[in-house]
């Protein structure tokens, strides 16, 4: 009993000194409210603008106005859309980054949302488009999330331990099996299913309804506070295996909490809007750059971050071609990458730091 | 000994030459190989189906054609495959095709012939392309005819009537419409139709919700729903204001014919022409 008294209590000095270091409870509360605040503007902005013009103050005020219709029918639950799944994608990144302690971790890289699009992809073509694939296709992803998860983790799991390297090997390994299975299923079934795949592949978040927004942030919501429970946990992770485990971390249960909990939240995620690239990875590390590295202060940072950079993604995906609209993981693609390189060269000599 | 080989040589690609002629003179026409569904089914109609002996992956109309030898596609044609079959014709489209492997296609002596289906005359410029270089001009005529007559009888049918605002959607997930440019789009006009995704640049434009909501569509056909015209979408009833969810007018169209533009293209037209204007069909009844 004494034991553990002793460990929790070097448990908690070491803790402080990283946090003293790093980050006091201000400058928590400083940034949080600082990236709110940019949600906030992203939110209204987003909502403001898109493929047409509408009168806000008519959207508001006569429920019988199509302004209203378009904005609370099509518009406002498509940026809530985009919020949590940005939010969801940023955080799982920055959970996975800290479980595999390797910077190019996200929920793609772990084989988890091409196993989801696969999954939804071959449900579609076997129903061949009856409407009743609407309801269908988007629990047959989240099933498959769910099992390339199962998969993967069990795959990785060597000696009942979760090693990290591995768990990074069997995720690319997947993503290029379902990459492939992929296209094999692109190229046997009719060219009709070309844009059904396209969309799984490259991501978007047209049409949601606010049904699949509250299903997505109940998993999503459930997920982030199962992470936020053990952000001090993952802040010793990083220390390395045997110093979390000296100090009282118990590795292999953290990283199996990190890895389910992810899964659950990219599942969700991915079962909506396909799979939308980059945002796992460049959120994160921008923010880990600007912030440090206390996921206390991160996690909760990328959620919010995530949900803004993907609310502006969206808006620009809706609005360069209107009334025609991009693939959204298109844009965060190709702003997200040049502004990641940018960052690196920027901060020169830690590029890669967690 | 080298004479003997270049005797040996020389007899073979004599003989094989030899077969290869017979094969053809008893055939007495065309080998032909189709990589794109619609133009199988021109040779069909035109009456050369017996001429066709390789086809597309995609091929599904006529039944026949789905029994003959498959090559690939215009996207993904598979030379090996083609040149097994000992085309003297191998047809294209002209636009979306795969060109290196026809130039590969080209290079190794096989004719090539393109067409385009990007218009309703140029469905019927391809049939007519084609029915001339297999010589059955006459048989090309009467079916750009029948299209002909299809497209006055829709248009007097319909010459009473104003047109309606229409969206025709491949399907809802994503949402990716006829545009401007594509046969369809030619088809929906004479349909009586106003496709409000002329609006957008594109051939296939993938539209937002908000912008089918803005333009209030009375009419969606929507290609998700299969080939039941009345199936209904838990999709659509989301968007209650549209006029055409209102009034029930989200309708599903069968892929084929609709997306082969080849010799029933006629069909297609009259289909559509009474999915958006019933009431033209049953005033005159």
């Amino acid at each position: 009993m004494s034991a553990a008294v002793d460990i929790d209590r070097g448990r908690d000095a070491a803790l402080d000194a990283f946090e003293g270091a790093y980050l006091t409870r201000g400058r928590m509360i400083l940034w949080l409210l600082i990236l709110t605040a940019a949600l906030m503007v992203s939110l209204i902005v987003a909502s403001a603008f898109g493929s047409v013009r509408i009168n806000l103050i008519r959207a508001f005020a006569d429920s019988s106005s199509a302004d209203h219709a378009i904005f609370f029918g099509a518009r406002f639950p498509r940026v809530l859309m985009g919020a949590i799944v940005g939010a969801v994608l940023a955080a799982v990144g920055g959970a996975l980054q800290a479980l595999v302690r390797n910077p190019l971790a996200e929920g793609g890289i772990l084989g988890i949302s091409g196993g989801a699009a696969l999954g939804a992809i071959i449900a579609l073509v076997l129903l061949s488009r009856s409407p009743a694939s609407d309801a269908i296709v988007p629990i047959v992803a989240f099933g498959s999330a769910l099992a390339a998860t199962v998969a993967v983790y069990r795959l990785a799991l060597i000696e009942g331990r979760l090693e990290p390297f591995t768990l990074l090997l069997i995720g690319v390994i997947f993503n290029a099996f379902w990459g492939a299975a992929i296209m094999l299923v692109n190229s046997v079934v009719n060219f009709y299913y070309a844009h059904s795949i396209l969309f799984w592949l490259m991501g978007s978040l047209e049409a949601p309804t606010y049904r699949e927004v509250a299903i997505v942030s109940f998993f999503a919501a459930i997920g982030f506070i199962v992470l936020m429970t053990r952000a001090r946990d993952m802040n010793l992770l990083s220390l390395g295996d045997e110093a979390a485990a000296e100090m009282g971390v118990e590795v292999e249960q953290l990283r199996r909490i990190i890895f389910f909990a992810t899964s659950i939240m990219i599942g969700a995620a991915v079962s909506v809007s396909g799979i939308i690239s980059f945002v796992g990875l460049i959120v994160p590390h921008v923010l880990r750059l600007a912030l440090g590295a206390d996921h206390r202060l991160l996690l909760p940072a990328s959620l919010i971050g995530g949900a803004a950079f993907m609310v502006v993604a969206d808006l620009i995906a809706r609005t360069v071609i209107a009334p025609a609209e991009l693939p959204v993981g298109a844009i965060t693609a190709l702003c997200g990458g040049p502004f990641f390189i940018y960052m690196l060269r920027r901060e020169g000599r830690r590029p890669f730091s967690l | 000994m080298r004479r003997t080989i270049q005797k040996a040589l020389a007899a073979t690609i004599l003989v094989a030459t030899l077969l290869i002629e017979t094969a053809t003179v008893a055939r007495g026409s065309d080998r032909i190989v189709s990589l794109v569904p619609s133009v199988t089914e021109t040779l069909f109609a035109l009456g050369a189906g017996d001429q066709v002996v390789g086809v597309s992956l995609y091929d599904d109309y006529p039944p026949e054609a789905t029994r003959l030898p498959k090559v690939g596609s215009f996207l993904t044609p598979n030379i090996e495959a083609i040149a097994a079959l000992r085309p003297t014709l191998v047809i294209g489209r002209g636009i979306s095709s795969n060109q290196r492997e026809l130039r590969a296609l080209h290079s190794m002596g096989y004719e090539t012939l393109m067409v385009n289906d990007d218009s309703l005359t140029q469905i019927e410029q391809s049939i007519r392309l084609i029915g001339d270089r297999i010589g059955k001009h006459d048989a090309a005529n009467a079916i750009v005819n029948s299209i002909e007559t299809s497209v006055s009888e829709v248009r007097e049918k319909l010459r009473a009537f104003p047109a309606r605002r229409a969206l025709m959607l491949v399907g809802h997930q994503p949402i990716v419409a006829v545009g401007p440019g594509t046969y369809l789009d030619d088809l929906l006009k004479i349909a009586g139709a106003e496709n409000i995704a002329d609006a957008s640049a594109q051939q296939w434009p993938r539209l937002s919700i908000e912008y089918i909501m803005a333009m209030r569509p009375e009419v969606i056909l929507d290609g998700q729903m299969g080939s039941d015209p009345h199936a209904p979408s838990r999709f659509w009833q989301t968007y209650r204001t549209i006029p055409a969810v209102k009034q029930d007018r989200v309708i599903g169209y069968p892929e084929d014919p609709t997306l082969h533009p080849g010799p029933r293209v006629g069909a297609t037209l009259e289909m559509l022409a009474k999915l958006i204007h019933p009431e033209a069909w049953q005033i005159s009844r």
